[in-house]
């Protein structure tokens, strides 16, 4: 008997609700095949000899052929598999998510994986693939002298958690004719950074000695800062060209010693002394170190803050100095004080007895310090932190920081305070000095109350959505639930207090840590109280932000 | 009869960028006759060096060229000169002095002036001897670029392309890597900044779709079976050397002349991936295993880097390599544990392998005692250095107060012929004994495996020498001279020779001399010379003049230039 089946193609972005396998309706006995064509997805060019794999219980891979187009036989009716093709010059499938840029990620259209149903009624099937962007360029003195061995590095800035990070996709040297190539981009926005160029050249007319110069690290079209500057638009299958010229300028001489180390003795210390530019302080321009805790740098004219960072068995130690180099500078002294580690302390208020769990977790919070600011390519520190002892927290160097606390068991506990001396983190950004100070106050608590709900939406179902919790007495803390597929949702442990909610389709995109964007939608949020050990309910109006 | 002002040993070969060596006597005594009777180019506060800078392949002037001036004593305080479109430099106010001069621009090798080797003729300036009108000849760079293509006529990218020389160094011809890139996304590689020589472009890539899974049957060593069975995906590019060759002695070489671009293009061919498996010590754990198979690319040459290749371990107590092309590897695993175990193996990869080493710590180590030869405890800070002769790799170890040293187990030292040297200012190795090792002057075979220990007798004071070298017609100075030092039976103890070039005033150094007799001659044209052949050295030898360097003795010689 022959089933008629209907034929469905589900369309994936993400491999989370795949679920292959056999589905007992279908003859068991028959083998299938299935055909199809590779294509790409921006000119709809078939692409030959790609690599088509299908997987789903059982293997088999094969090449697509001069016309794009493969065929898989032998294969098992029933089985839901997956089908995916891949080829250089052409984005690996998790790489498209991951440079948003605004750009959707559910556009609907087809990916480079299928899922498809075996079957004697499988319809072919088309995978497209986009083709890679590429940004290439020539950096070349105003004379038309090629400049060799310069840093190039791209970078793009993407939303994730709510939060516009900056990160760097690719980063290269100019060769000896003064040209870079970065290849294998996805579609967006980069900023193209030049320099610096550890190598120092040298300008001057015949009639005299030349003069040492260097050039400074700028951005594309040839700005020293990152707001002037212009960025670039790939799309895909793109090849964008980005020429530059640059003037190098005399540099001067700058040296001098760090003071303030325990001595030395046999003991390895670990330096670094970087001079971070006044106009420019996404880029540090190394200092050579020589013995005896000297230093020196040759840089062009300017304002100049030289740092050191020393790591030795005696501790941190850290100085800045700011100079302004108009001519060498000899002498600086750089005075370097210990650099004393933030600390952190939780403290677990139990109210009740915990819920029937895993007894081994233990209760705690995970640290991300955000630092504030642009910086290239953004950081961020995660740092866990359990009950009992104060921990050292490591790497957080002096700065301003935005934190999120979040707790490890969200079902049992929520974070009732955090204190930085009279900082309430769950409000204020951080600012790190390089003093000894009192630790980082964290308390937990299990009594907490749940708030369910549903997302709703006048346009119809509600697949999927992401709600936002934010309480108006932690802004920065801003929690995130996932509704399913009736548009129900449930929360952690929750804070006692009055919250604003809101749902969206997709928070991809959406910097919503910021008070503006929020303040935005504030048409479309509700409110809603939390109660001690209560259950609260509400409905959310769904936020669409895909068209 | 004088010969012309100006001219430059045209038949030298000049090579690439300086290193920080001894400076020696160029060909000026042409331009000394020249300039002889007319005043010296003294200012008042100092000399004038001068000249024009010009392409060794055009003869024409070069604008926008850096020239470089710092005494030879102090590299580092360096003056810059950049010539206007005339190609004139001119360094005004010099204070007497040895000079070293270096130019160099975008398009051209950055060299010292007459540069051959890592040797290049210091200018002297002083009371009669002027620099004035040189004539810089410098070497437009070369290219060597080409795209590298798979089976089905599509780019490789990121396959790895090594160049190597071959070049008279030391006087003896080998064949060395000199650089290396990876292809782009259009396939295409660049090697720039090259001098005129003789080149052989490898290239070791995987292809893009290989996928290595560990072989679930053992293979049979001698069949060929099963071949079907693998998947498509086995396979792996054999490494090639240009135009298509997979065995080195197929090779064939490109010859750059100064500023030629050269272009070697090449197809790759996947050949099925051979699979090593290996058999670890205990049974039930594989992980922490190594395993390093660097295949022989040119004669006594490995690379050092491994072939792409892929370690898999399909169940315990056992390690799947794979992703290799065929060819004779240098196959070492580490297994790292309480006593790190090292096990070498030389093998010819044709078909599927299987290796039990066994794990008796078969390791290569070598170790030994130093004592001074006047019974004092060695200074701090002593170092052994070993050199292989073939692949110039070396390892060093430090020396404890009380006279032992050990090299580390993780320093590469395959069979072979090392030198062994103090490498500490001013000591010298006296006498080399060893158990476990064929001494050979200075130098020692080692096997590759097993216990091998050294007895080093050593001391300090080391001789210089210093001299001019001189015509054989006219006993005048004579610049550019080749000057060399030549121990007994410097096969076995080349560590000994000791080199030169004679300045503009025909003086050398010869420094960092130790203690012995030696040989002491000078050839003209001695820069082509594969000198370290005995049968090419013995007719220089036998008009070369006997001296006995001693313990921290300084001398003064003159040698007649051959």
């Amino acid at each position: 008997m022959k089933l008629n089946l209907p034929v469905w193609l589900v369309l994936f972005t993400s491999l989370a609700a795949a679920q292959l396998g056999s589905d007992q309706s279908a003859n068991p006995e028959a083998i299938y095949s299935l055909a199809g064509t590779v294509e790409n997805s921006v000119t709809g060019e078939p692409i030959p000899h790609a690599l088509v794999e299908i997987v789903g219980g059982s293997e088999q891979n094969t090449f697509s052929d001069a016309g794009g187009r493969f065929a898989f036989d032998r294969l098992p009716a029933g089985m839901t598999m997956m089908v995916a093709a891949r080829k250089p010059g052409f984005l690996n499938p998790l790489e498209t998510e991951s440079n948003s840029s605004g750009v959707s990620v559910n556009s609907g259209r087809p990916g480079s994986q299928t899922l498809v149903k075996i079957g004697p009624d499988a319809a072919p099937v088309t995978i497209y693939l986009i083709p890679e962007g590429v940004v290439f360029g020539r950096a070349q003195k105003p004379d038309g002298e090629p400049i060799s061995y310069l840093t190039v590095q791209l970078f793009y800035s993407q939303i994730s958690q709510g939060r516009k990070r900056w990160n760097l996709m690719n980063s290269t040297q100019t060769n000896e004719d003064g040209e870079f190539r970065m290849a294998g981009l996805s579609p967006g926005k980069y900023y193209l950074l030049l320099g610096p160029r550890l190598q120092t050249t040298w300008i001057g007319t015949p009639a005299q000695r030349a003069r040492e110069a260097a050039y400074r690290p700028v951005f594309y079209p040839g700005v020293s800062d990152l707001a002037s500057a212009a960025p670039l638009e790939v799309s895909a299958g793109q090849q964008v060209e980005a020429d530059l010229s640059l003037s190098p300028d005399p540099v001067f001489r700058l040296s001098g010693s760090v003071v303030g180390l325990p001595p030395a003795d046999a003991v390895e210390i670990w330096q670094r002394v970087q001079l971070i530019s006044g106009t420019n302080d996404l880029v540090a321009l190394p200092a050579e170190e020589e013995p005896g805790n000297e230093f020196q740098a040759k840089v062009p004219a300017g304002a100049y803050v030289v740092r050191a960072n020393l790591d030795t068995p005696q501790g941190s130690f850290r100085g800045d100095v700011p100079v302004n180099v108009q001519s060498d500078l000899a002498g600086v002294t750089l005075a370097v004080a210990p650099l004393a580690p933030l600390r952190a302390e939780l403290t677990i208020e139990q109210t009740h007895a915990p819920s029937v769990g895993d007894r081994r977790t233990v209760a705690g919070v995970n640290l991300r310090f955000l630092e504030e600011g642009v910086r290239l390519p953004s950081t961020e520190i995660n740092f866990p932190v359990g009950p009992g002892a104060i921990s050292n927290i490591t790497g957080v160097d002096p700065g301003v920081y935005a934190v999120e606390i979040i707790p490890n068991m969200p079902d049992d506990f929520y974070v009732d305070s955090a204190q930085y001396g009279g900082t309430d983190l769950l409000r204020e950004t951080l600012t790190v000095g390089q003093e000894l100070t009192a630790p980082i106050h964290i308390a937990l608590r299990d009594d907490g109350g749940r708030l369910s709900g549903t997302v709703v939406s006048d346009g119809g179902d509600v697949r999927q959505a992401t709600v936002l919790l934010i309480a108006d007495r932690a802004p920065q803390q801003i929690r995130t639930v996932m509704a399913g597929g009736n548009g129900q949702f449930q929360s952690p442990k929750l804070a006692p207090g009055d919250y604003t909610v809101l749902a969206f389709d997709s928070v991809a995109g959406i910097e919503y840590t910021s008070p503006e964007v929020i303040n935005a939608y504030s048409s479309n949020a509700t409110r809603v109280s939390v109660t001690t050990n209560g259950e609260s309910r509400v409905s959310v109006n769904l936020i669409r932000t895909q068209k | 009869m004088m010969t012309q002002c100006g001219t430059d040993s045209a038949d030298s070969r000049l090579r690439t960028a300086i290193q920080r060596s001894t400076l020696i006597a160029a060909s000026w005594m042409l331009l000394l006759a020249c300039t002889f009777a007319q005043p010296p180019g003294a200012s008042q506060t100092g000399y004038r060096i001068s000249g024009t800078v010009v392409s060794s392949v055009t003869g024409q002037p070069l604008p926008q060229v850096r020239v470089f001036l710092a005494r030879v004593e102090a590299r580092e305080d360096q003056q810059v000169v950049i010539t206007g479109p005339d190609g004139r430099f001119l360094f005004d106010n010099v204070p007497k002095g040895k000079y070293a001069l270096a130019a160099g621009k975008p398009g051209f090798l950055m060299q010292g002036f007459e540069e051959h080797e890592s040797y290049s003729s210091a200018i002297v300036v002083g009371p009669g001897l002027s620099a004035e009108d040189l004539v810089f000849r410098i070497h437009p760079a070369g290219v060597i670029s080409g795209q590298i293509a798979d089976e089905q006529n599509e780019p490789v990218r990121d396959a790895q392309v090594m160049l190597f020389r071959s070049r008279l160094q030391e006087g003896t011809r080998s064949i060395r890597p000199t650089a290396q890139t990876t292809s782009d996304d259009r396939g295409l590689y660049r090697f720039a900044t090259l001098a005129p020589g003789t080149y052989f472009v490898v290239v070791s890539a995987r292809p893009w779709y290989a996928a290595y899974t560990a072989s679930r049957n053992h293979p049979k060593p001698d069949t060929n079976q099963a071949q079907e069975a693998k998947s498509p995906l086995d396979v792996t590019y054999p490494i090639v050397y240009y135009p298509g060759a997979t065995d080195f002695s197929q090779a064939t070489p490109l010859a750059l002349a100064a500023g030629d671009h050269v272009t070697a293009d090449f197809t790759l061919t996947p050949v099925r991936s051979l699979h090593i498996r290996v058999r670890t010590p205990k049974p039930d754990v594989n992980g922490g295993l190594s395993v390093m198979a660097t295949p022989e690319v040119f004669e006594g040459f490995n690379l050092r880097l491994p072939v792409s290749q892929q370690t898999t371990s399909s169940k315990p107590g056992e390690v799947d390599v794979s992703g290799l092309p065929p060819g004779q590897y240098n196959l070492q695993l580490f297994f790292p544990g309480r006593r790190t175990i090292n096990y070498t193996q030389e093998l010819d990869l044709q078909s599927d392998t299987e290796i039990d080493p066994g794990f008796n710590d078969q390791s290569q180590t070598i170790s030994g005692t130093l004592r001074m030869q006047d019974g004092s405890r060695p200074p701090p800070g002593v170092i052994v250095v070993l050199k292989n002769i073939t692949s110039d790799h070396g390892a060093g170890a430090r020396v404890s107060r009380d006279g032992k040293f050990h090299f580390n187990s993780y320093q590469f030292l395959p069979r072979g012929t090392y030198e062994v040297a103090i490498g500490t200012q001013n000591m010298f190795l006296v006498s080399l004994s060893a158990i476990g090792a064929h001494v050979r002057g200075r130098a020692i075979e080692i096997g590759g495996s097993g216990a091998t220990q050294l007895s080093i007798v050593a001391s300090q004071g080391i001789g210089r020498i210093d001299g001019t070298a001189v015509s054989r017609d006219d006993a005048k100075p004579m610049a550019g001279a080749m000057v060399l030092l030549v121990p007994s039976d410097p096969a076995n103890n080349a560590i000994l020779i000791r080199r030169d070039q004679s300045d503009s005033d025909g003086t050398f150094t010869l420094s960092s001399v130790v203690p012995g007799y030696y040989t002491l001659l000078a050839i003209r044209n001695g820069w082509d010379l594969e000198w370290m052949n005995p049968v090419v050295l013995r007719p220089y030898l036998e008009r070369g003049e006997p001296v006995e360097v001693q313990k921290r003795g300084e001398y003064n010689f003159k040698v007649t230039v051959q």
